[in-house]
């Protein structure tokens, strides 16, 4: 009895203190207001759609056509645009991917497609880059089942409402919620007009030109600026996609080849250590035999078999290089060693 | 007895161990006063810590487990309405959660404007079908809303979610600004921070997320992730330790339900995807009480290893399971 009578004196302490202080007070639920719902047909316009005149058309959204200027495209919002600290109010955590690369700016409109030409609004969005390699890197991370590769141009990846494309330091967005076989041909069309405006080139790096070319998937290039393949400071790597055989026909099969100098024997022979050391320990790679030395593939180099594939890894020089998901041992070694023999 | 989710001291459940209990009151009566709080509360059953291990304050809207039924459902299907229907009757049909006079809160995913065969937000035929269980279920008022990422006009059109689940009878609410009230949570991370107030004040939660890719999140974004959209303020600023800020969400929110929209996957690209080619039909849903052994499920999903993925590892045997031999998993795919 006496101890539930000290419960209560001290729990009414601390709901008094409690208020006095202000603290530890429960939230409470805001008056309810009107309005603020949404009721179909009503509410599910926004009312901040602005069409900018064509001053508003700068940096980014410089290649952005105005409206008309792309037969059957009338503008009906935008340009918006979107630095580094508010990128995160378009795409929320995906930002985080686009930073990592040297965003700068996004420029974003909405076009009307005229009648007959496509169901729903095309969205543009034009992303620059601090440099050239950020946006190549980006659209090679975001490449994936590129249609028509045999009459597009490598810089542009056409999927089934969308079109994903890079020049220069600008990453070209193109979609539509339409998915009709018309949308690809309309799409097409109007990311090509709006391409050709974007500044700079679409040559590749020197670097992935020491990359083998032989079986090399068309349009595979890419650069991947952040830690790779679960190994720390394995990064900026210039990369390549690999079909050598009929065992790897589907792209999610290709092998990839890639390289990174790191600027000097020290500094290479350090990370390929590092890389040693992870995979030393890791149970996964033990079990499969551990690591097998490449005898005669450049300076140094090791292939080890995971739960999934065989993968490879070695120096020459200042550069680290090696290949994943080599379905066969000899593949493996001889890949990376045409590999190590361009570098 | 208090219905779940009714707040009468300030937070269910909250778990004031010995260092929080010195944070939440600086002066010496406060600190006492806590401290008693804090051991009166373990033993009130219904405000018990879940586990010790799971500090921060918590938003307790489950309802209490019963070993008749399993945690998990697992289901194939290809009709949201029946697959949803046929996964809430094996966990023991919608009135073991909603009781007459409910005021419940839905939150899908209507983070993104895109349409559903982007799969970037919760199935709106999913949705509308969870609506009207609740309401055959005697629930008072249905609120469905989330506070979205891109512009929430579109959002809502372009999801379908805003006309589906006004067309089965809830309330849709736009995230407007004075919806968001800044809350304390304690948690490892999220101390304080602006919360959506219209999820928090309900006496059930349904989460109803969508699995799908995350570049952030060793690929992964589900339940617990979901938990996102009832944060206001900028969020990215809890992207550099994204998984504890996660952590901290799902111990703040402990749902009545959870549902996982697996009908279609966006693979690659998310959280925002945008193209059609980034996903796969998996005619897949789960459905049950435990968030975290729903994310694993999640995980393999998306050909992820679930001890690989940091939110699940901090979760795991705090919140609920990674490991789903340690659950009632009914599988039916």
């Amino acid at each position: 009895m006496m101890s539930r009578n000290l419960i209560f004196f001290v729990l009414a302490s601390l709901l008094l203190s409690a208020a006095a202080c202000g603290k530890g007070e429960a939230p409470k639920e805001p008056a309810p207001q009107g309005g603020g719902e949404f009721v179909p047909g009503q509410t599910d316009k926004p009312a901040s759609a602005v069409v900018a005149g064509d001053d508003a058309f700068k940096g980014a959204g410089v290649a952005l056509p105005r409206s008309g200027e792309v037969a059957g495209y009338t503008l009906t919002e935008g340009p918006e645009y979107f630095t580094k600290d508010k990128l995160f109010e378009v795409m929320d955590g995906a930002s985080d991917g686009y930073i990592a690369y040297g965003f700068l700016e996004l420029a974003k409109a909405v076009y009307k497609p005229a009648e007959g030409k496509l169901a729903e609004d095309v969205n543009v969005e034009i992303f620059k880059f601090d440099k050239k390699l950020g946006a190549l890197g980006k659209f090679a991370e975001e490449r994936s089942g590129c249609l028509k590769t045999d009459t597009l141009p490598a810089n542009m990846c056409l999927r089934a409402s969308d079109v994903l494309a890079w020049r220069g330091d600008f990453l070209l967005k193109v979609q539509t919620f339409d998915d009709s076989p018309a949308a690809e041909a309309a799409i097409t069309e109007l990311a090509q007009a709006i391409e050709k405006k974007l500044a700079g080139d679409a040559a590749l790096p020197e670097a992935l030109g020491k990359l083998p070319t032989a079986h090399r998937v068309q349009g595979s290039e890419g650069y991947k600026i952040r830690d790779s393949y679960g190994f720390t400071g394995l990064k900026e790597l210039f990369t390549a996609s690999y079909k050598p055989s009929e065992d790897y026909k589907e792209d999610a099969e290709a092998i990839t080849l890639f390289a990174v100098d790191k600027g000097s024997a020290a500094e290479a022979s350090k990370l390929l250590g590092e890389i040693k050391a992870t995979l030393e320990k890791d149970a996964s790679v033990t079990e499969k035999g551990g690591l097998k030395a490449l005898e005669g593939v450049g300076d140094q180099a090791f292939a080890y078999t995971d739960a999934l594939a065989t993968h490879t890894f070695g120096i020459k020089g200042g550069v680290v290089f090696g290949g994943r998901d080599f379905k066969k041992d000899e593949d493996a070694k001889q890949l990376t060693q045409t590999l190590a023999s361009g570098l | 007895m208090s219905k779940a989710g009714e707040v009468q001291s300030p937070y269910k459940g909250a778990d004031i161990n010995r260092r929080d209990f010195l944070k939440v009151g600086a002066g010496g009566v406060l600190a006492a006063g806590a401290l008693t709080a804090g051991a009166a509360a373990l033993y009130d059953r219904e405000n018990r810590p879940r586990d010790a291990e799971a500090r921060g304050l918590v938003r307790d809207y489950s309802v209490p487990d019963d070993p008749a039924y399993p945690q998990v459902v697992k289901i194939q299907g290809s009709d949201p309405e029946q697959t949803l229907t046929r996964a809430v009757e094996l966990m023991g049909g919608i009135r073991r959660f909603i009781e007459p006079g409910d005021r419940v809160a839905i939150k899908p995913n209507i983070g993104w404007d895109r349409v559903p065969k982007h799969a970037a937000n919760t199935n709106p035929l999913l949705v509308a079908a969870m609506v009207d269980l609740c309401l055959k279920a005697g629930a008072s008022e249905v609120i469905v809303t989330d506070a979205s990422c891109n512009d929430a006009n579109r959002a809502y059109k372009n999801s379908g979610i805003g006309e589906a689940a006004y067309n089965a009878g809830a309330r849709v609410l736009l995230p407007r600004k004075d919806r968001f009230t800044e809350m304390p949570l304690e948690g490892r991370l999220l101390k304080k921070w602006p919360i959506y107030t219209p999820l928090v004040f309900a006496d059930k939660v349904i989460n109803m997320a969508i699995c799908k890719h995350h570049n952030l999140t060793n690929g992964l974004t589900a339940c617990m992730k979901n938990w996102y959209g009832i944060l206001g303020g900028q969020r990215n600023l809890l992207h550099q330790d994204i998984h504890t800020s996660i952590f901290d969400l799902a111990n703040f929110m402990r749902p009545t339900l959870v549902v996982m929209d697996a009908l279609r996957v966006l693979v690659r690209n998310g959280p925002q995807g945008g193209s059609f080619a980034d996903t796969e039909v998996r005619n897949l849903l789960v459905v049950g009480t435990d968030q975290v052994a729903i994310d694993a499920i999640g995980a393999d999903i998306l050909h992820l290893d679930p001890r690989t993925v940091g939110f699940l590892k901090l979760a795991d045997g705090v919140l609920g399971h990674v490991d789903l031999s340690r659950v009632r998993l009914k599988d039916v795919t």
